[in-house]
């Protein structure tokens, strides 16, 4: 019987960054799109189904809270886990208020990063 | 503390913030490239299958860029803290622009602007207070982004005689849409009211420009 992968869309104005994120989730067995504005992910997440959003804070044009809004706002059900490379906590904790469902900082651990989506997925 | 007492401090933290965000995405990128050359090379020891060379020097050549890109940051931020060694000094006005505007890229492309200075024959020079004028030239910036729409360049164009700056014109322009008259959006803002009380501690002059602003230096 074959499991269907889960769907991640990475969004993030670092492209090089978010392609070989991609990358190593495709390695993991996930099936990934990458999106380098707020704008462009809301455009793919409205279009495509996807089981996760991985979400940068901070991008120029739409900001990753008002991206956040509007992905609650489209698909509500979609997990988001936000990246952020603040020292503090006070943004990711802003953006759990926002409907985030944990966040995580920049520099990322790979293992770190599956466990959350795999957790966030299964809730 | 008043608004002016707390100018140079208030700007030391906001490069400092931009910039160490800026450092965690070189750092992430690094992280990920190196940690791509560990799966792929797991995989091929775990399946013995073959990695393409090109697979292994496309993960170096993007981490040698990245560490190229952190080097230019931590040095343009090493020679900006120095800048408060002194209270005043004489500035080469081109180089220390152009290491505020790497500094300062993130929060210009946050905001959407592209920042570039216009070509200068000559170096020109300036007795004044480092800190001071760097804090000035950000609020300048941050003056014209409030007025501006995203996708606007922003030009700082130097003027002087004889080696010496007296006066930098920063201009707006768009290549999509011509860019408004922003005379009477920039002169009703608190902000510029700032920068101009900013300024007068450099002796120091700013008027509004149909696309931008004028800072007249006084001798």
């Amino acid at each position: 019987m074959s499991t269907q992968p889960i769907k991640v869309v990475l969004i993030d104005d670092e492209e090089e960054f978010s392609s070989t994120l991609a990358e190593r989730l495709t390695l993991r067995g996930y099936e990934t799109q990458t999106a380098a504005s707020g704008e462009a992910g809301l455009d793919l997440v409205s279009n495509q189904p996807f089981d996760i959003a991985i979400l940068d804070l901070l991008m120029p044009g739409m900001s990753g809270l008002d991206t956040l809004r509007q992905i609650k706002s489209l698909t509500p059900e979609l997990p988001v886990v936000l990246l952020t490379g603040h020292g503090s906590t006070r943004e990711g904790m802003e953006g759990m208020r926002l409907g985030a469902f944990d966040y995580l900082m920049k520099p990322l651990d790979i293992n770190e990063l599956t466990k959350k989506i795999l957790s966030a997925v299964k809730n | 503390m008043n608004s002016q007492e707390t100018l140079k401090p208030k700007f030391f933290g906001k490069i400092t913030a931009s910039v160490s965000h800026e450092m965690q995405n070189v750092l992430a990128i690094i992280k990920e490239s190196a940690g791509l050359m560990e799966d792929l090379l797991m995989m091929a020891e775990r399946q013995g299958g073959d990695i393409t060379p090109e697979r292994l020097f496309s993960c170096l050549a993007t981490i040698k860029k990245q560490v190229t890109r952190g080097t230019e940051i931590t040095s343009s931020l090493n020679s900006f803290a120095h800048t408060a060694d002194h209270e005043t000094e004489t500035t080469d006005i081109i180089e220390i622009t152009t290491r505020l505007l790497i500094l300062t890229d993130r929060l210009a492309r946050n905001a959407g602007m592209e920042m570039a200075i216009a070509p200068c024959h000559e170096a020109l020079k300036l007795k004044t207070d480092p800190l001071q004028i760097q804090a000035c030239l950000h609020l300048a910036m941050e003056c014209l982004f409030t007025c501006l729409n995203p996708g606007t360049i922003v030009t700082f164009k130097f003027n002087g005689r004889e080696g010496l700056l007296s006066e930098i014109e920063i201009t707006a322009s768009n290549k999509e849409n011509p860019v408004d008259d922003i005379r009477d959006r920039l002169s009703s803002s608190s902000m510029f009211t700032n920068l101009t009380d900013a300024l007068e501690k450099i002796n120091t002059t700013a008027s509004p420009l149909t696309s931008g602003l004028l800072l007249t230096f006084k001798k």
